[in-house]
């Protein structure tokens, strides 16, 4: 996977991200509405900034599709706990994969995503099952 | 130079200079070719926070339930790492640490917030030697970091 490529796979999984986050809110409330809310704005910051980084690259970033396919409907709050926990599982895989085909310079970035995947999921579990562990060794994988 | 340097071979071939060389090695052991590989020190945290992880769940019974599972995620990164080290290597790097002394805190507040500080300290080392490394290796480091920084969740 060269540079471009990297770049466009984080993108195409931060564009369902949001696509998913944007179904969960009705569904929510309180804390976990919060937390959706802020996972909403972190994965447009995200998308954002690597539509920067590609276009920076003189690539054309790839637009966001008109509709994405979600795990599960989403119909009450513990289908839209699952999926938002499904979400954040997706985008640290996809972030895992990128790491290695992103140059040294940037790669921070990927790392970073993958990170904050990591503390979303973790967080979305811990919202789920509170009694359960919250964490998972290699995140991604 | 590759391959193996034995003591046998550094007497025999390398004369008199090399006596010096090999009276270091006191058993004759082969001389692992290359240096300390930058995943050393990760192992060492590694160890030395699941000493610390051990040591205030035999104190706290009432963080063991939170804990034990942030102290398994580290075990297995220790797996993880010890897998890529030159089995030469690894035979001679400590299989265990004590506790870091830095966590010595009365309460479980102060215990949790400098697990904290010590699990995005560790994310961050992590993550230093992931921008110097490649392919599957670069991946599993920065998967490693990401799940270090992800026990902040369960410290809270």
């Amino acid at each position: 996977m060269n540079e471009i490529q990297a770049w466009q796979q984080a993108l195409a999984a931060e564009h369902a991200a949001v696509f998913g986050y944007t179904a969960l809110g009705g569904h929510l409330s309180g804390a976990a509405l919060t937390l959706a809310r802020n996972g909403d704005a972190e994965h447009r910051r995200r998308r954002d900034a690597v539509v920067a980084r590609l276009l920076a690259l003189k690539a054309q970033p790839m637009p966001a599709e008109r509709s994405y396919t979600l795990p599960e409907p989403v119909t009450d709050s513990a289908s839209a706990l699952r999926v938002a926990l499904g979400i954040e599982e997706r985008l640290a895989a996809v972030w895992r994969s990128t790491v290695s085909g992103l140059p040294k310079t940037v790669r921070q970035q990927a790392i970073d995503a993958l990170s904050d995947a990591a503390v979303r999921a973790a967080n979305w579990r811990r919202t789920r099952e509170p009694a359960k562990p919250v964490t998972v060794p290699f995140p991604g994988q | 130079m590759s391959g193996l340097l034995t003591r046998r071979w550094l007497l025999t071939a390398a004369g008199s200079a090399a006596v010096v060389v090999a009276a270091g090695c006191d058993r004759g052991e082969p001389i692992p070719e290359a240096g300390p590989d930058p995943l050393e020190p990760l192992i060492a945290a590694e160890l030395a926070l699941m000493a610390t992880y051990d040591q205030i769940i035999a104190r706290s019974p009432a963080v063991a339930a939170r804990l034990t599972p942030v102290r398994a995620d580290h075990a297995a990164h220790l797996d993880a790492l010890r897998a890529r080290i030159d089995p030469r290597r690894l035979s001679a790097l400590p299989a265990s640490a004590a506790p870091s002394p830095v966590i010595a805190p009365s309460t479980v507040a102060a215990t949790m917030t400098k697990l904290v500080e010590s699990e995005i300290a560790a994310a961050q080392r992590i993550g230093v030697v992931c921008l110097e490394s490649d392919g599957e290796l670069a991946e599993t480091l920065a998967s490693i970091a990401a799940s270090e920084a992800s026990h902040v969740v369960a410290l809270r």
